[in-house]
């Protein structure tokens, strides 16, 4: 028999040797004496195709009519992270790559898409699944399982792709379109406090100073107790401005700092907080606003949702990064799911190469971990 | 003699209202400036009773007005010193309290346009007391903790801890509360005992220990 030029060095994808009719038998993979695992051939005219396939197919595999692995490429070795094709050949697939789900949960043989080429004849593409790999990490995956007729019986070859980065970008632009909505909500907000707040206010008291300015000759203790109210009303508006400054961003976080603006939340909290922090110094704004808001939310979600009695802030810093944690006594039972502050918080830590982790399991206790990476010393501001 | 007055703030709107309504009530206004080195200028050539400061000042907008005050404080120890800010900050308080002694206050700029209210600050000022906004007392107070020392004090020793960290004297906490000044005085030894914080009679000194015990209690 003649063979294809094998793909590109590495590949070592042992297929018979030998030609014609003889390679019906069974072969035992080489130093496995009791055949665990055993190996079928492939019929010469299929070996041929998929070595043509394997030379530009990012990665690929063949099944058996039993669903055993009879062939792979070492591209398909390398997304799964196997460094022997040994280790793979012989096996059944769904077992090996396919038996765990991204939730930890298994995955019955029963429901794999990938097994039905097989079993009806169909072709399968499906834009996202999850191999495991050998080291039982999970990789993210695209692939095409079409049937083909092996010596056997009716066999699938799947050809798949590591989608790992196209995932990593599209959470990325998800996120990106994640906080500019949630900008666009912030500014909507601001716009409706104004406007409902601050501005009535001083509406009002601009009808008060006028009704008084027409008191003034004719009825000037009226006038004077009209003054008086606008002015108390004055000072109510400028305090609802102050507080509107304050929640769209804190004075005291760029003058003085991240643990300045903590211990003034913490003031500030209707459930007694516990600020404990080494001195972390000044950061990037980026990252102490962050810190911040992260903070502000976990605070106000553990009062408002969890109904904590005690909260603790702490703050700790590592050359590379900050990691701050927020800790409440409270029910426990919280999500970062689309929709909440929390999600939020999550984009924006991930948006400066960090990430929050949240442990908050029914009955409680919550504690939300974010660890920041801080770029270096921030001086100049 | 009437008060005389130089006042430091960079929105001129501010300046102007501020210095109409202190003239109102007989307050000379000898200068205005709009930054940092104009009114140590300012200072300079008019040695005034008492300088009036906004905290934010050009150029970056933050602490111009506690540093302009210190440099007043260290050159010109007998001009008083009324710090103003826009919004409540415990630490500008502390730090201004710590690095001068007594002729010194805080208030916040809501508060001064209660010319009442002003005019005692800068009268308590010009005479060797020092000045702490009601608000941040009241902020600092109501702070929670879950084992507050507070909860050992008796509503009357509560009120007490208030004046004394606004920095009014036993004097004026007696007349305010009607109670007599031994009164005041056994109340304010049973505070400092109870909270376990240093004795000491020199209001100014009282007042930075009160906001500090208040603020890491």
């Amino acid at each position: 028999m003649s063979h294809v030029a094998r793909p590109g060095g590495p590949c070592r994808c042992r297929l018979h040797p030998s030609g014609g009719g003889a390679s019906r038998s069974v072969r035992r993979p080489p130093g496995d004496n009791e055949g665990v695992i055993a190996r079928p051939e492939l019929p010469e005219n299929a070996e041929t195709l998929f070595r043509a396939v394997a030379a530009v197919a990012d990665a690929l595999y063949v099944v058996d009519a039993a669903g055993r692995t009879t062939f792979l490429n070492p591209a398909a070795l390398k997304i799964l992270g196997y460094a022997d094709e040994d280790e793979l050949l012989g096996r059944v697939s769904h077992e090996t790559i396919h038996y765990r789900r991204p939730d930890g949960s298994p995955f019955p043989a029963a429901e794999c898409p990938l097994l039905r080429p097989r079993l009806t004849g169909e072709t399968v593409h499906l834009d996202l699944d999850w191999f495991v790999r050998k080291d039982t990490t999970q990789v993210a995956v695209s692939y095409s399982s079409a049937p083909v007729d092996l010596a056997d019986g009716r066999g699938a070859v799947v050809a798949f792709r590591d989608i790992s980065d196209r995932l990593r970008v599209r959470e990325l632009e998800a996120s990106r379109a994640r906080i500019a909505q949630a900008a666009d909500d912030a500014r909507r907000r601001i716009e409706r406090d104004l406007h409902d707040g601050a501005q009535q206010q001083f509406v009002a008291v601009a009808m008060r100073l006028e009704n008084a300015r027409r008191l003034l000759a004719a009825a000037p203790d009226e006038a004077a107790r009209l003054l008086q109210a606008a002015h108390a009303d004055l000072r109510e508006a400028i305090a609802e401005l102050q507080r509107l400054a304050h929640g769209i961003h804190p004075a005291e976080l760029s003058e003085r700092g991240l643990i300045s603006a903590l211990r003034t939340l913490a003031r500030r909290a209707a459930t007694p907080v516990d600020v404990t922090a080494t001195d972390v110094g000044r950061l990037h704004p980026a990252v102490e606003t962050t810190a911040y808001y992260i903070a502000a939310e976990a605070t106000a979600n553990a009062v408002k949702h969890a109904h904590a009695h005690q909260i603790e802030i702490t703050l700790a810093r590592t050359p590379q990064a900050l990691q701050l944690t927020i800790t409440d006594d409270g029910t426990g039972g919280a999500a970062v799911s689309a929709g909440t502050g929390l999600q939020g918080l999550h984009d924006r830590a991930d948006a400066l190469g960090g990430h929050i982790t949240l442990l908050s399991p029914a009955g409680g206790p919550t504690v939300l971990t974010a660890d920041l990476p801080v770029p270096g010393p921030h001086t100049e501001r | 003699m009437p008060l005389r007055l130089v006042l430091a703030d960079d929105a001129a709107l501010i300046r102007q209202a501020l210095a109409e309504l202190l003239q109102r009530a007989g307050v000379e206004v000898v200068a205005q400036a709009g930054n940092a080195p104009s009114l140590v200028r300012a200072v300079e050539d008019n040695h005034p009773d008492v300088a009036i400061i906004d905290i934010r000042m050009p150029p970056t907008q933050t602490r111009e007005g506690i540093h302009a005050a210190l440099e007043i404080r260290e050159s010109f120890p007998a001009v008083g010193i009324l710090l103003l800010s826009t919004h409540t900050q415990i630490d500008d308080a502390v730090e201004l309290f710590s690095a001068t002694a007594s002729r010194v206050g805080y208030l916040l700029k809501d508060s001064v346009s209660d010319l009442d209210e002003l005019i005692d600050a800068l009268t308590r000022i010009n005479e060797g007391g020092t000045v702490l906004d009601p608000k941040l007392v009241v902020e600092l107070l109501t702070a929670r903790r879950r084992t507050d020392p507070l909860h050992a004090l008796t509503p009357r020793e509560h009120e007490v801890l208030a004046l004394m960290a606004q920095g009014q004297s036993n004097a004026w906490i007696a007349k305010t509360l009607w109670i007599t000044h031994g009164a005041v005085e056994k109340h304010i030894k049973h505070i400092f005992a109870k909270l376990k914080i240093p004795t000491t009679t020199d209001i100014h000194r009282r007042v930075l220990a009160v906001i500090t015990f208040l603020e890491t209690r």
